[in-house]
């Protein structure tokens, strides 16, 4: 069956006429994820009995639960999303045999609805960035260059059709940086709207959990199924979930779309993207879409005050992995020894020197004048794009300064702080807007414009992508697998 | 800003981590090198700017104050990379 191209309603139509299907549908997952693997190493945790197993359960589900709105539907999860029955590693040695006691909310509702949950994916250890350098499990390539990354294995599996959808997580934004590198489609929800019950994040007010698609109507379908709040997660939306399936029927007419008029002062920008975006901005005009460049004064310090938030988040967060209770352990005679030697042989080396920034930043020299004025820069940011969203739809802007980057990495950004990949896509994260990246076609590999939305409505963005997709034509190789 | 190797030093052994040499040099340069541009963020005056500390711009949704059983003894183990029938083991605490 052709996997890639069937849609969610055209599985679950297959499915009811005859159960057997997904006994075709689950080889079928398998082998595509395995080819992905051996190609891209965009697993980390990939097991056909699972999936076998999987297959049975749902057969027994097909004529007795109501609600399977992702009826046979592969899903792949980013490697800190807790899995009971798969180790869930944050592509760090840390965690490399760590097995959760539970799944994570995401998890179970996807269990809950049909899904099949294909394997767990590739990426930066912790989901710190996706520049492909830190993972124990070495990088994701990039199907359509694999001398480069592919910023996960999320992004990569839903490109290649192992999976129709790919859950992800997104601090900073690596998720959509993904997305961008890979050209495919993700979503950055409202913060709150996905329960992050389950998820392993570095940065808690930052960090959201987000999902990549192939298609609007196959996130609109996922957004249905994952948004909602979670009584087990304090920091959910306690808001009414849209029926965002229904709502496709009309493409948006008449978006008004704020530019930011410095947006070409991204460092490191490449020129073919300055000219590539610019003839994009050309296209969505003629397509009707109204865009007036604004000024956003303090848009520039997004990534600023995001890379100092999130390392002192991190920390915090990762002060949890000690070798005490789970997860690897350093050889001591002592207790504050085993401590050092866990953490120290644990992570990388990339991950020691940004848990170090973040201790830095948290001492009492730096406090005053980086994280607490970060915080401050992230109320003013907040109010400017929230006054600007109150005249405009939606705010536009590339999603990268860059496409895909070398594996090699000889990048002259290397390791640079903060990330300028996240010039961009941060003051998402910061202000908890919702935010929406939408492949297009770059000299050779691809980019993303992003759109970022107002405060849960992510039916605009839905809206807005859809035209795109109709009227935009991204053209992708075949990937063969 | 000046970064001191020491108080770089001491930043890592607060976060329980040794640097290597190299880790200490490369680390030094990278921020010194992002202070340069937070110095920028740092001169605006934002006295009279509350700060925003958390993502969710609406009410924290609490739970009901009602008790709850905890994870199973054994679940909780589980994972230990050493413990017995009911505690995590660990090196001793107190040095020689």
């Amino acid at each position: 069956m052709d996997l890639p191209n069937s849609s969610i309603q055209q599985l679950k139509t297959k499915i009811n006429e005859n159960t057997s299907f997904l006994d075709e549908l689950g080889e079928s997952v398998s082998h595509r994820s395995s080819k992905v693997q051996e190609k891209y190493n965009a697993f980390i945790s990939f097991d056909p009995q699972l999936i076998a197993d999987e297959i049975d359960v749902i057969k027994n589900k097909v004529h007795s639960s109501k609600n399977l709105s992702l009826l046979g539907v592969p899903f792949a999860l980013g490697d800190n999303i807790s899995t009971s029955e798969q180790k869930t590693t944050c592509a760090s040695k840390i965690l490399s045999a760590y097995q959760p006691p539970f799944d994570a909310r995401v998890t179970s509702i996807l269990k809950e609805k049909g899904a099949i949950v294909a394997g767990k994916t590739n990426m930066n250890e912790f989901g710190v960035g996706c520049s492909g350098d830190s993972s124990f499990f070495k990088a994701v390539k990039n199907p359509w260059d694999t001398k480069n990354t592919a910023g996960n294995g999320a992004a990569a599996a839903v490109l290649t059709g192992a999976v129709k959808l790919s859950l992800a997580s997104d601090a900073v934004g690596e998720l959509r940086q993904a997305a961008s590198y890979c050209g495919v489609m993700a979503l950055k929800p409202t913060y709150g709207r996905i329960s992050r019950r389950g998820l392993l994040d570095y940065a808690s007010s930052l960090e959201q959990i987000g999902i990549i698609s192939n298609n609007t109507r196959d996130l609109a379908a996922a957004m249905e199924a994952l948004f909602g709040y979670d009584q087990e997660d304090v920091s959910t939306l306690d808001a009414e979930v849209p029926a965002y399936t229904l709502m496709l029927d009309n493409t948006s007419s008449k978006i008004q779309a704020a530019l930011p008029e410095d947006w070409s002062d991204a460092p490191f920008l490449q020129d073919d993207i300055k000219i590539l975006f610019q003839e994009q901005i050309g296209k969505l005009q003629d397509l009707g879409i109204k865009i007036d460049l604004i000024t956003l004064p303090h848009f520039r310090y997004a990534s600023t005050a995001a890379a100092i938030i999130s390392a002192v988040e991190a920390f915090s967060n990762l002060a949890n992995y000690d070798g005490i209770r789970f997860g690897y352990r350093g050889e001591a005679k002592h207790l504050q020894e085993m401590y050092t030697q866990t953490r120290s042989e644990g992570f990388s080396s990339k991950l020691k020197k940004f848990l170090t920034f973040g201790s830095l930043i948290s001492t009492a020299n730096y406090y005053n004048d980086y994280f607490l004025q970060s915080q401050k820069m992230r109320s003013v940011i907040t109010n400017e794009l929230d006054t600007c969203l109150q005249k405009y739809d939606l705010i536009l802007t590339p999603t990268t300064p860059f496409t895909a980057t070398s594996l090699d990495h000889n990048s002259t950004f290397n390791g640079n702080l903060p990330d300028p990949a996240c010039y961009y896509t941060a003051a998402a994260n910061l202000t908890g807007l919702p935010a929406l990246t939408f492949p297009v076609n770059g000299a050779g590999l691809p980019f993303g414009l992003q759109f970022m939305g107002k405060r849960e409505n992510e039916v605009e963005l839905l809206k807005t992508a859809l035209l795109l997709e109709q009227e935009l034509s991204f053209q992708k190789p075949e990937f063969e697998i | 800003m000046e970064i001191n190797t020491g108080v770089l030093k001491n930043a890592s052994l607060d976060a329980r981590i040794i640097l290597t040499e190299q880790e200490e040099k490369e680390l030094k340069a990278q921020i010194q090198e992002f202070l340069a541009v937070a110095d920028t963020m740092k001169k605006i005056n934002l006295a009279d700017t509350k700060p925003t500390y958390y993502g969710l711009k609406r009410q924290y949704n609490l739970r009901k104050d009602e008790v709850k059983s905890s994870l199973p003894l054994e679940t909780s183990l589980a994972n230990a990379p050493d413990a017995d029938d009911s505690c995590f083991r660990v090196p001793k605490i107190v040095e020689d």
